[in-house]
C-alpha cells in the first residue's frame, strides 16, 4: 500500500514558560506546535514523520470528535516519549523520527470512526468525593505543622520540685 | 506633652531674638537647624527610626495601617496616660500589658521566625517588666492568661485548645523562663494555624446541603493524618517521603472511597468533632513543660 501525504497545516511553536526565561541559545521548557487538518476527509493515520531538533521528550494529544453530538474531547496519545536519552548529548538530537500508529496506546487519531479508549483515565471514583488535591493540600500543611512543633522543644525546664503535682512535703526527698 | 511645649517656646524664643537686624540667609539657616534640633531633641528622628526598622520587619500587607496601630499603641505607653488623675489600677496595668505583649506578638507570622523571636522577646520583657507591688518577672498566672487569650481572638474553639493549655501552662507562682515563654508562644500560635487549616478541611468535606460531614470521610482523612505522623526512627528524609507519599491526592483519595465503600453511613462529625479530634493529633506532638 503506497503512501499518501495528508495535507496538514503547521502552525508557529508557542512557547509555554513561567517567568521571563530568555536566554541567547533559544528558549528551555516546553514548547507547543499546533497542527490542523483542515477539511479533509475521515481517515486513519499510520505514521508521523519529522525531524528532531533538540527536542528531549514528546508529547501528542489529538482533539477529536466522536460524533457530532459530544463536544470535541483532547486525548492523549503519546506523553513524554523519549526522544534523546540523555539532554544534555548530542544523541538523537538532530534524528529523523519515525511514529507509528501500533506505539501509541490508544490509537485514537482525528475522525476515526471507530470509538476511542482514553489511555490515561483515573480509577473511577464514586460521585461526590471531595476534591483530593484540595483535601491533600491542607493535610500536608497540618502535617508540616504539626512536624515542626515536635522538632522544635525546648530543653529548659521550668524547675519544679512537686511529686505528680503534689506539693506536700512528706512527699519531697530529702536528698 | 508640657515639656514639648515649653520646649517649642524656647526655640520660638532663640529665633525671635536673633531677628533684629540679622540677614535673611542665617536668619533661614538658624531656622532650619533649630527644626533638627527640635526633631532630634523631642525624640521624634528616634521615635521614627525604631518605627521604619519595624515596618520593615515585620513586612506587613498594610504598612499604613500598621504604623496607625504602631503610634497609637505609643501614646498607651506614655507617662501622660492617667498623668493627671488617679494612677491605674493594678488590673487595668496588667491589661495594658497583656494587650501590648499580644500587639507585639502579632507583628510577624511564626514562620518569620527571627522577627518571630524578637518579638517574643519583646513582650517578654514588656510582660515582666515591675509594677508597683509586681515582682520582676513573669508568672505562671499572666502567662497563663496570655495564652487564653490569644486562642480567644485566634478564634479557636475552647474544647480545641483546652488540652494544649494544659499541657503548657505553668502553675500561677511558677516563674517562666524566657526559653518556656518561646516555646509556648510559637506552640500557641501554630496551633491557631494548624485549626485554621482543619477548619478549611472540614468545609472540603462537608456535604453542601447538610453542612455536616460523613463521619467515614472524615474518620478517614484524620486516621491518614495520623498514620503519617507516627514517628518510626528512620532518619528524616525517608520519614518525610514516606508521609508525602502517603498525603497525596491519589493515596487520599483512595483512602476516603475505602471508608465509604466499606461502612456503612452513620451519625455525620460536626466541626466541632473533626476539630477537636485534628487537634489532638497535633497536641500529642507537643511536649509538656516540666
Amino acid at each position: 500500500m503506497s503512501r499518501v501525504l495528508v495535507p496538514c497545516h503547521v502552525k508557529g511553536t508557542v512557547a509555554l514558560q513561567v517567568g521571563d526565561v530568555r536566554t541567547s541559545q533559544g528558549r528551555p521548557g516546553v514548547l507547543v506546535i499546533d497542527v490542523t487538518f483542515p477539511s479533509v476527509a475521515p481517515f486513519e493515520l499510520q505514521e508521523i514523520v519529522f525531524k528532531n531538533y533538540y527536542t528531549a521528550f514528546l508529547t501528542i494529544r489529538v482533539r477529536q470528535h466522536t460524533s457530532t453530538h459530544t463536544p470535541a474531547k483532547w486525548v492523549t496519545c503519546l506523553r513524554d516519549y523519549c526522544l534523546m536519552p540523555d539532554p544534555h548529548s548530542e544523541e538523537g538530537a538532530q534524528e529523523y523520527v519515525s511514529l507509528f500508529k501500533h506505539q501509541s496506546p490508544s490509537m485514537t487519531f482525528p475522525k476515526w470512526l471507530s470509538h476511542p479508549v482514553p489511555c490515561e483515565q483515573p480509577t473511577p471514583l464514586l460521585e461526590g468525593l471531595p476534591d483530593p488535591s484540595r483535601v491533600s493540600s491542607e493535610v500536608q500543611q497540618m502535617w508540616a505543622l504539626t512536624e515542626m512543633i515536635r522538632a522544635s522543644h525546648t530543653s529548659t525546664r521550668i524547675g519544679r520540685f512537686d511529686v505528680d503535682g503534689c506539693y506536700d512535703l512528706n512527699l519531697l526527698s530529702y536528698t | 506633652m508640657a515639656a514639648v511645649e515649653k520646649r517649642r517656646q524656647a526655640v520660638a524664643q532663640a529665633t525671635s531674638f536673633t531677628d533684629s537686624g540679622r540677614p535673611v540667609v542665617s536668619r533661614a539657616a538658624a531656622t532650619a537647624e533649630s527644626e533638627e534640633d527640635f526633631l532630634r531633641q523631642a525624640g521624634v528622628t528616634e521615635m521614627l527610626r525604631a518605627a521604619l526598622l519595624k515596618v520593615l520587619e515585620a513586612r506587613p500587607e498594610e504598612p499604613i495601617a500598621f504604623l496607625a496601630h504602631y503610634f497609637e499603641n505609643m501614646g498607651l505607653r506614655s507617662p501622660a496616660n492617667g498623668g493627671a488623675g488617679e494612677p491605674p489600677g493594678q488590673l487595668l496595668l496588667q491589661q495594658q500589658r497583656l494587650g501590648r505583649a499580644l500587639w507585639h506578638l502579632r507583628l510577624a507570622h511564626h514562620s518569620q521566625r527571627t522577627a518571630f523571636n524578637n518579638n517574643v522577646g519583646v513582650a517578654y520583657e514588656c510582660l515582666s517588666a515591675s509594677g508597683r507591688k509586681k515582682k520582676p518577672g513573669l508568672d505562671g498566672r499572666t502567662y497563663s492568661e496570655l495564652l487564653k487569650r490569644i486562642c480567644r481572638d485566634g478564634e479557636a474553639p475552647e474544647e480545641v485548645v483546652a488540652p494544649l493549655l494544659r499541657k503548657i501552662q505553668c502553675r500561677d507562682h511558677e516563674a517562666v523562663p524566657l526559653a518556656v515563654f518561646r516555646a509556648g508562644m510559637l506552640t500557641c500560635f501554630v496551633l491557631l494555624e494548624f485549626v485554621a487549616r482543619a477548619g478549611a478541611l472540614y468545609r472540603l468535606l462537608e456535604d453542601p446541603g447538610l453542612a455536616v460531614a460523613d463521619r467515614r470521610l472524615g474518620q478517614a482523612v484524620l486516621d491518614t493524618l495520623e498514620g503519617a505522623l507516627q514517628s518510626s526512627d528512620d532518619t528524616a528524609p525517608a520519614r518525610y517521603l514516606e508521609a508525602g507519599s502517603r498525603l497525596g491526592p491519589d493515596s487520599l483519595a483512595l483512602a476516603m472511597d475505602r471508608a465509604l465503600v466499606a461502612r456503612r453511613p452513620s451519625a455525620p462529625m460536626t466541626r466541632e468533632e473533626f476539630l477537636e479530634k485534628a487537634a489532638a493529633l497535633f497536641i500529642a506532638k507537643v511536649k509538656p513543660v516540666g
